[in-house]
């Protein structure tokens, strides 16, 4: 379903918000997340993503604001929860029990037919060792044990906080293709997660938030559209850059040097009008890339942060096309 | 209520807790059957180690409860600990908000895991009212006590109130546990409060401050363990053990319900 058909909605909020005393955590969250797809939460630590999966599933009261779960009201969370699996943080069980023992204790309380466990305990590959204690469990399976936690009660909705912290490329892998495999059977996933390149592989929603505030709510490919696809035509000889300089800047292109190279903010069919123009200057073009701006990249100047960006302009822009 | 006393279970049923507390109960109720055998003597005496009971009362219906009673305060700090762990260990290792997400009715959760914990420790004194009754015919035999009275109807109603009072005290136990437990959020902190309230500080206070031991809940739940003493009938130490629990009650079931759950 497109996402601009006004779908109908597995979370929306109004103004949400969590404060402790002066300190405000989570500031006028309007949440809208539609029902089916996978949405990436996102935001930099200390953002108020924990507070707000945590209000979301009824563990913490909001200060002000409202809120709907699939169609039920935020603060009746007994309305909704049957139909909602939910990893919060790390994954927390009893070290004494077995993996299988500890599902029971949870299956138990929410009424879930037993059948229900093993059906878990299989689908994320941990059948094998359902009844070795949680103990002795590696990071890996631990979280493996989470997930099957989460979808024990067969949910309509599953709520992951950082679900493949732990695991290994493998493991992040397959648990990429049974999220998918659950949104292809229908159910609406809202994870938060550090790595940004999981939420771009399996996310077609994101919000992003800092300072419990949001800043993207939306299609992915929206967020990435808002910064401009930068162009880097580099010549063949270090003498025509002056030359192509002012081709471009007869194209409207606002430049800079970088390398023997110049970079400006531009996309493919200004890319196709310098390509045609430095040709008919008789300049040969070694390389004219269109670059894209990672989802890192747009997260970071969405959210303010500096860590890890590249020195030079188009560093770490990811590649779109090349010319030339 | 069902589903949380159910789910509680499978944790109480795990082999160190359920085997390891039922063997320390037992063996403590016998243990303290026997000392209070061993040491009865033609009068009462009063000792460093506390009162000692003469033959004569131990020959009565009530004579073979005698040492269950008496182990009451030890299976209270039992109970106390195991309950406030039970309950802290939610906090500490994070499990209760996977709990919760699964019984949001925190009421219904809390009365549910109440009620397993408390029936766990009726279990256990169950089987202490069984061990200490033994060793206490076995007891008896050796020191020449006659036990006639104690099958009599009179004697077996003496032993199943003995049972009573102390599963009820038991429980009066596991219920300061669980909302020491909740208010705490720590195995150690509330365990090592509690234990260090109702061993040195109370029996200090009752000792040095007699008109106090009518007031401390540790001593109203000794004393319903009895059937009353001496000093507190039983239907006072009922009543004040009762309002003592429903204040703990109050407290801890307002502040489950309300605080977050932000561990």
């Amino acid at each position: 379903m497109p996402l601009d058909a006004a779908p109908p909605l597995a979370i929306s909020t109004s103004g949400l918000t969590k404060s402790y005393g002066t300190r405000t955590a989570v500031s006028e969250l309007n949440l809208a997340i539609p029902r089916g797809v996978i949405s990436g939460f996102v935001g930099p630590n200390g953002a108020g993503k924990t507070t707000t999966i945590r209000m979301l599933l009824g563990l913490i009261a909001p200060t002000a604001g409202s809120g709907e779960v699939l169609g039920a009201d935020l603060g009746q969370p007994q309305h909704f929860l049957h139909r909602v699996g939910a990893i919060i943080e790390s994954p927390a069980f009893y070290p004494a029990l077995s993996g299988k023992r500890n599902l029971e204790v949870l299956a138990r309380l929410g009424g879930i037919p037993h059948v229900n466990i093993d059906r878990a305990l299989r689908r994320v590959g941990l059948a094998d060792r359902a009844s070795d204690p949680f103990r002795s469990y590696s990071l890996g399976m631990k979280q493996r044990l989470g997930i099957a936690a989460a979808l024990l009660p067969n949910p309509d909705l599953l709520i992951l906080h950082e679900p493949t912290n732990g695991l290994d490329p493998a493991g992040i892998a397959e648990m990429r293709v049974l999220f998918r495999s659950l949104a292809d059977d229908g159910i609406t996933i809202f994870v938060s997660s550090h790595l940004l390149s999981e939420i771009a592989q399996i996310c077609k929603h994101l919000v992003v938030i800092s300072s419990g505030r949001m800043v993207f709510q939306g299609h992915i490919g929206d967020l990435m559209n808002r910064t401009q696809p930068l162009l880097r035509a580099t010549p063949e000889l270090l003498g025509q850059l002056g030359p192509l300089e002012r081709l471009a800047t007869g194209l409207g292109m606002v430049t800079q040097r970088e390398h023997g190279s110049l970079v400006g903010q531009g996309d493919s069919r200004l890319a196709a009008l310098l390509f045609r123009a430095a040709a008919q200057a008789d300049i040969t073009l070694i390389q004219l890339d269109v670059l894209r701006p990672s989802l890192e990249d747009t997260f970071l100047a969405l959210t303010g942060g500096t860590a890890g960006r590249p020195t030079s302009v188009a560093g770490a822009w990811a590649l779109e096309g090349t010319h030339g | 209520m069902a589903n949380a006393f159910a789910s509680e279970w499978i944790k109480l049923r795990r082999r160190s807790l359920f085997y390891g507390s039922y063997v320390a109960i037992l063996a403590v109720a016998c243990l303290v059957t026997v000392l209070t055998f061993g040491t009865a003597g033609g009068t009462a005496a009063t000792g460093p180690g506390g009162a000692s009971a003469p033959l004569s009362q131990l020959a009565q219906s009530g004579g073979s409860v005698n040492g269950l009673e008496g182990s009451l305060t030890i299976l209270g700090v039992i109970a106390f600990a195991i309950a406030a762990s039970q309950m802290a260990m939610e906090y500490g290792q994070g499990t209760l908000r996977n709990l919760l997400v699964r019984q949001p009715r925190r009421i219904l959760f809390l009365v549910g895991k109440f009620l397993a914990v408390s029936t766990f420790m009726i279990g256990a004194v169950a089987l202490a009212t069984v061990g200490s009754v033994v060793m206490a015919f076995v007891m008896a035999h050796d020191r020449g006590i006659p036990t006639d009275e104690w099958t009599m109807l009179s004697g077996l109603r003496a032993m199943g109130t003995g049972f009573i009072d102390v599963a009820l005290a038991t429980v009066g136990f596991a219920l300061l546990g669980m909302t020491l437990g909740i208010v705490m959020r720590s195995s150690v902190a509330a365990v090592a409060i509690g234990i260090a309230y109702l061993l040195p500080v109370e029996q200090i206070l009752a000792s040095t401050v007699t008109s106090t031991a009518g007031y401390l809940p540790g001593q109203l739940l000794s004393a319903v363990a009895q059937g009353g003493t001496s000093t507190i009938g039983y239907a006072h130490s009922l009543v004040g053990t009762l309002l003592y629990l429903a204040v703990a009650a109050g407290i801890g079931i307002a502040l489950f319900v309300r605080r977050d759950v932000a561990s």
